[in-house]
């Protein structure tokens, strides 16, 4: 009888805490590529019942697929593991659209706790301030050296980074070592 | 009560001396911190700088100055000082060239004295002053010419005895940096009265506002200077601005924080001393922080740098800024002398005088440059009774370790000798423009104020206060709220909707009235012009800057080079105006005519570890895990780096003495049975789309319409110059849906040049890209035996035979039932091989499944070591061989490009000399002695020949131990080189002098056939 | 410097990479040799305003067409490279 692969986790530990911040290797979620053929982005819209969304900052919902941009010409379906996001995408849009598994091209780091704008800011170049970058927001950017799209999902105390599997390890040290660092004083704007 | 102890005495420094401070406003007297200097005990209190407590203990001599190891003092109280320079901690945290005036007093602080041998007090260089005709302007051009020889033996290291700055430490930094993002709509630099109102009028429009200040308390000239502001002493009044502005909750202050540059794009550098202030960092803490912080709008509002007048002797320890002195009397409760002679050329210096005799000095003299006394100054004289000299110059100053004299040449040409223990000196100010500069920006010189000031075409940066020639504090103040209001309205924030904050009232008459005095020279001084410091850091004097001209250095450029002023730590903050006018003056040119230096960033040092910050050691670069790292690990894998990747290098076992026999032993593992190693680190790229087949066409030389659903074929790319620019095997997996894969090196490359073809040259393809390098965990396995391994693993549904699934076959597959992966018949080795990929996930896993399954099969891993033998052995050109300089026909690929379509390099690809025969093309090579090692960069030679660059007809690009063969073999490029097979050639190793000799021969040493390739 | 991706937003240099001149047009398989030479190597350096071509490479993975003052870096435009207009790509 074949034995079956186990899961090896991105990331150890998966669950770590500094400064009063957590940092958590997320569950994996199912995430599919949907990069539209020429001319197919209304069909497509049509085909999944929703718009994808038209700017990189925002992401949107429907049936627990979470939709955002993952590129200036794709978009990155996710939901949750074990509800056939592939074969929904695939027999609704199989001709519309390049559909390619991404799920474990990437990993989620998540960042809670008060002050965790602060520690993102340490590495992220973008503005966090919450005028501009709420909850719901993401941005494809960078994490000192390594590239990210980060997620806000709680202003101010709660950041996701997702990366490529590959830098998942030494992102994990970035982050650990700017929670490490503390949050700088006067840190408020 | 003042108590300062007699600076006569000072120079005998006796440690453990009791000090009574008066009070300052910036001190806390209450509190005592104990540090050393030059193995001497002292104390000081909170608040205090190193300068502070030492000049608090009569401390004067501090330094030796860099070319002529004079005795120097503190001239400044602020980040401007050129003479002050310590040493500071020790071990591995010694810090040399520390500013004692910006250093904060911690307890337990220690600090010595740089650039005296073999103390302060005897100084044996200090011959250097007699020496100094050697010393003057251009002396490392003119001195140590010849012989060119002694330049390394002997002028240099001594030179570097004589005139070091200060010790490094020896080992590495302990400390840990961090870098900080920040955004705002309103930069606000400097807290002095122009930028705190400027930063609350900005705040009250509502505009985001980042306030920062280099030094650790706010208010800037407000805590140096005696002046009331609404009633209250202008320090107290900035507090209470500063703790207004801290409620306000769209406002970021930041002390301890020194802007050192401005970049394009409202982009600031911007240094934080987190824990400068403290013996150690606090655990956890950073010592510094680098912060950039993007400002819609930047205000300048750094106030002033005063100036020195230069006369003979003008650096005699006690011989301080004016300014200086009035901030030490009223920060710090320091009187830094007792008897002192204040000699200006403007007003504002004269509120020294009064200052001082508050504080409890006596007054020797007032020395007043300009004509006729003004009334600023007649009133001061009224009111204190103080001796002045007006249309005076000081000729000359005596006293050796510490100025005790000073020779005053009063305006009818007598002079006056006037005992004093402190000269103030003031030349006025000149406006802290610096961030001004560096876009480009170039100030315009105010005759009225004698000094340059900033001339601002941007949109996006204003100035206030002195910074921007703006010499009053009423005036500042008003300046500010004005200049910060347009800047919060420049990012569309209204005018407040509050009333805007009443521009407070200044209780004072201020009058500046500078007239310009930039020397004290005359005919009869100027003899001793080479003992009038203009550059005090870098000992450059008036007689400097004369000769330069005289020489014909009369470019400002040409004489900032020439005599170095200007170039040392401080930038020449306190002497390059004085040096612009002086050198106007010989040269007979107005000022501005003489034009000025650039300024270029960092405003002030920065330690390079606070730009490296957090990335350092083995965290410089990110790195990369494979998905069988942590495996890899737990067997004991050597690892390198592979660009950002770390690959497993080789599985070395306890029994194994030496790499080589590791990696002989993995290469016949896979000869003889099988192994496995972790490929993930190729570049994977998913294409799909109806176009896909013809983009193909495109980046690839080669053909790729007719390649079937199900098999894989080897692409080589060019650059559109021809040159080959990167290899790999693209599978078919479905009518229009490929995978391509590339070098681990050109992976993002490769990306990028994609998607350039798609979105530049040709959108009307429709065609889709997207990484999966991360996605899947891709293994080979190679080895006569790899196909009974994969049979344990494989469900069984799949048809692994080689009828069935031949070399470079490609199917999606399910394994160890029903888990999806992708196998491909590839092989980099020349054996039998499969390349298995899994859902990244699963890469540890199946890495360990193949060593339970394959150990009757005797499997081992193999690692990048062992795959680069085997791929010399089968002739596959990889790094070394496609460096961007070789083309197709060099690597032996000419006939697969193809002619019948275009692609990227084809027509440059075409040009005669990229096919000349002539050309070095690729080769295999063997020792005619098998043990004698063929190295990678040798030269190839015909035998006989001369080692010279006129026979060389090639080189060797990759070579190895061939455990197969039982032989070095190489990979290299020679000329005509496919015709010359069999043919003996020297080899020739410049670096280890060697010539050996070898024979040429095909590439693919083993099984050229391809016999076990397609088994 | 900073250049405001229209996808992405203003973000700092380190996220782009650099090409060069975007007025450059491809030439045809069997265009005169020269074409090609000028194509491939040379490159005007103009000082001012010149159209450049950068990539977004951790961003969106964008060509962008960026209009450029080389003596200030001040940006006057930066636009999607496909959607750009067409001249700069179909012109000769
Ligand atoms: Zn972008």
């Amino acid at each position: 009888m074949p034995e079956t692969l186990a899961a090896h986790p991105a990331v150890t530990p998966p669950l770590i805490t500094a400064s009063g911040l957590s940092l958590t290797l997320t569950p994996t979620r199912e995430t599919i590529s949907i990069g539209p053929f020429a001319g197919c982005l209304a069909s497509l819209n049509t085909a999944l019942g929703i718009t994808l969304p038209e700017t990189f900052a925002t992401t949107i919902a429907a049936d627990g697929v979470v939709y955002s941009r993952a590129a200036h010409d794709q978009w990155f379906a996710t939901a949750p593991e074990g509800t056939g996001l592939m074969s929904r995408l695939e027999a609704s849009c199989m001709k519309l659209a390049a559909l390619t598994n991404q799920t474990d091209s990437r990993v989620t780091l998540s960042l809670k706790g008060i002050g965790a704008r602060a520690i993102t800011s340490k590495i992220v170049p973008i503005d966090l301030h919450p005028d501009f970058f709420g909850p719901g927001h993401t941005a494809l950017t960078l994490a000192g050296h390594i590239p990210i799209i980060l997620t806000c999902s709680n202003a101010d105390t709660a950041y996701d980074f997702t990366v490529f599997r590959s830098f998942a390890q030494s992102l994990h040290h970035d982050i650990l070592v700017a929670m490490n660092g503390g949050i700088p004083n006067s840190e408020r704007v | 009560m003042h108590g300062i102890l007699n600076a006569f005495s000072s120079a005998s420094q006796s440690s453990e001396r009791k000090t009574s401070r008066l009070s300052g406003n910036g001190i806390d007297t209450t509190k005592t911190l104990c540090f050393s200097f030059d193995g001497h005990n002292y104390t000081g209190h909170p608040g205090d700088t190193l300068a502070s407590a030492l000049l608090a203990n009569g401390v004067r001599l501090v330094g030796r100055s860099f070319k002529y190891h004079r005795p120097r003092g503190i001239l400044s109280a602020g980040p401007e000082e050129p003479n002050a320079l310590v040493e500071l901690r020790g071990g591995a945290r010694r810090e040399p060239n520390s500013r004692a005036t910006v250093t904060e007093l911690y307890d337990g602080l220690i600090s010595t004295s740089q650039n005296r041998w073999p103390n302060l007090a005897f100084d044996a260089l200090g011959i250097n002053g007699m020496m100094s005709p050697v010393f003057t302007a251009g002396f490392y051009y003119k001195t140590f010419m010849w012989p060119a020889s002694f330049w390394e033996k002997f002028y240099e290291p001594v030179i570097r005895r004589a005139a070091g700055l200060g010790r490094a430490a020896d080992e590495a930094d302990p400390d840990h940096y961090e870098k900080n993002n920040a955004f705002c709509d309103v930069l606000v630099i400097g807290s002095g009265p122009a930028g705190l109102s400027s930063a609350l009028a900005a705040a009250e429009s509502g505009a985001r506002v980042i306030l920062c200040e280099q030094d650790s308390l706010l208010g800037g000239r407000l805590r140096a200077e005696n002046i009331q502001i609404d009633n209250h002493p202008g320090w107290q009044w900035a507090e209470d601005i500063v703790s207004h502005l801290r409620n306000m909750s769209n406002v970021r202050i930041m002390t301890r924080s020194c802007v050192f540059g401005r970049y394009d794009g409202g982009t600031y550098g911007v240094v934080e001393r987190v824990s400068d202030h403290l013996a150690e960092p606090l655990p956890g803490q950073p010592r510094q922080r680098l912060w950039r912080i993007i400002a819609k709008q930047g205000i300048v509002a750094t106030g002033g740098i005063e100036r020195p007048i230069v006369f003979p002797n003008n650096d005699r320890p006690g011989i301080m800024l004016a300014g200086a002195v009035r901030t030490y009397i009223n920060r710090f409760g320091v009187t830094p002398g007792q008897q002192a002679v204040v000699y200006v050329n403007n007003d504002d210096g004269l509120r020294t005088v009064s200052d001082l005799l508050a504080a409890g000095a006596r007054i020797a003299a007032v020395v007043d440059s300009r004509a006729q006394p003004s009334s600023q100054a007649k009133t001061i004289i009224q009111q204190t009774g103080a001796p002045l000299f007006f249309g005076a110059r000081i000729a000359d100053t005596s006293g050796y370790r510490g100025v005790k004299m000073a020779i005053i040449r009063d305006n009818k040409g007598k002079n006056h000798r006037i005992a004093c223990d402190l000269i103030a000196v003031s030349g006025g100010w000149n406006p802290d423009i610096a961030l001004t500069t560096h876009d480009g920006g170039r100030p315009v010189y105010n005759e009225t104020l004698a000094t340059f000031v900033p001339a601002l075409d941007s949109e996006d940066l204003h100035v206030a206060g002195v910074a921007a020639g703006t010499m009053t504090t009423a005036e500042a103040l008003r300046e500010g709220a004005q200049v910060g209001q347009r800047a919060a309205a420049q990012c569309g924030f209204r005018e407040p909707s509050t009333p805007p904050v009443a521009t407070p009232a200044v209780d004072q008459d201020e009058t500046y009235g500078v007239v310009a005095q930039w020397h004290a020279l005359d005919k009869e001084s100027s003899q001793r012009a080479g003992k009038a410091f203009i550059d005090f850091q870098n000992d450059v004097t008036a007689k400097d800057t004369k000769l330069a001209a005289r020489e014909g250095f009369i470019s400002v450029e040409h004489l900032k080079r020439y005599t170095t002023l200007g170039m040392a730590t401080d930038q020449g903050k306190t002497a390059n105006v004085n040096a612009l006018a002086l050198l106007a003056e010989v040269t007979q040119q107005s000022i501005p005519q003489t034009g000025t230096t650039r300024v270029r960033p960092p405003t002030q040092p920065v330690a390079l570890g606070a730009l490296g910050g957090p990335h350092r050691g083995k965290h410089f670069k990110p790195y990369r895990l494979p998905p069988t790292h942590q495996w890899a690990v737990e067997q004991g894998a050597v690892f390198t780096a592979n660009g950002l990747w770390l690959r497993a290098q080789w599985y070395p076992r306890s029994n194994e003495t030496s790499w080589e026999e590791t990696v002989n032993r993995e290469v016949k593992t896979v000869r003889n049975a099988v192994g496995f190693c972790d490929v993930t680190t190729l570049g994977k790229i998913d294409i799909q789309g109806p176009d896909a087949a013809t983009f193909l066409e495109r980046v690839y030389v080669n053909a790729w319409q007719k390649l079937p659903i199900g098999r894989a074929r080897y692409g080589l790319m060019l650059r559109e110059d021809g040159f080959a620019f990167d290899d790999g095997t693209t599978a078919r997996l479905g009518e229009n849906h490929y995978v391509m894969t590339t070098t681990t090196a050109n992976a993002g490359p490769v990306m990028q040049h994609l998607e350039f073809c798609h979105q530049w040259l040709w959108p009307e393809m429709n065609v889709q890209f997207i990484s999966v390098t991360d996605e899947w965990a891709q293994i080979a396995v190679a080895g006569p035996k790899a196909r009974d391994v994969l049979r344990q693993i494989v469900d069984p549904a799949f048809d692994l035979s080689n009828e069935a699934f031949g070399y470079m076959a490609a199917a999606s597959v399910t394994i160890c039932g029903g888990q999806t992966a992708r196998l491909f018949r590839l092989s980099f080795s020349g054996e039998l091989a499969y390349e298995l990929a899994v859902p990244a996930r699963y890469g540890d896993a199946l890495a360990k499944l193949l060593m339970r399954v394959g150990q009757s099969y005797g499997i081992a891993p193999y690692g990048t070591e062992a795959l680069g033998v085997m791929r010399i052995e089968k002739g596959h050109p990889a790094g070394p061989e496609l460096n961007g300089q070789t083309t197709a026909h060099d690597l032996g690929m000419g006939r697969i490009l193809s002619k019948k379509k275009d692609f990227i390099g084809k027509t440059m690809a075409a040009r005669p000399a990229l096919t000349d025969p002539s050309r070095p093309t690729l080769v295999g090579l063997r020792p005619l002695s098998p043990t004698l090692p063929l190295v990678s960069g040798s030269h190839l030679l015909p035998k006989g020949k001369p080692a010279t660059a006129c026979f060389d007809q090639g080189w060797i690009s990759s070579s190895a131990w061939s455990p197969t063969l039982k032989s070095w073999i190489a990979l290299g490029f020679l000329a005509h080189g496919p015709e010359r097979h069999g043919e003996i050639i020297a080899v020739h190793n410049p670096l280890a002098g060697t010539i050996t000799e070898a024979e040429i021969v095909s590439p693919v040493f083993v099984d050229p056939e391809g016999t076990r390739l397609h088994a | 410097m900073r250049l405001t991706c229209p996808h992405c937003g203003a973000r700092a240099l380190e996220e782009f990479t650099y090409r060069g001149d975007a007025t450059l047009r491809r030439p045809a398989e069997d265009a005169p040799h020269q074409a090609w030479v000028d194509y491939v190597y040379l490159r005007d350096d103009p000082a001012g305003y010149h159209s450049e071509l950068w990539y977004h490479g951790v961003g969106c993975r964008a060509w962008l067409v960026v209009i450029r003052n080389t003596l200030t870096h001040q940006i006057k435009s930066v636009s999607s490279a496909v959607a750009s207009p067409a001249p700069n790509k179909s012109d000769s």
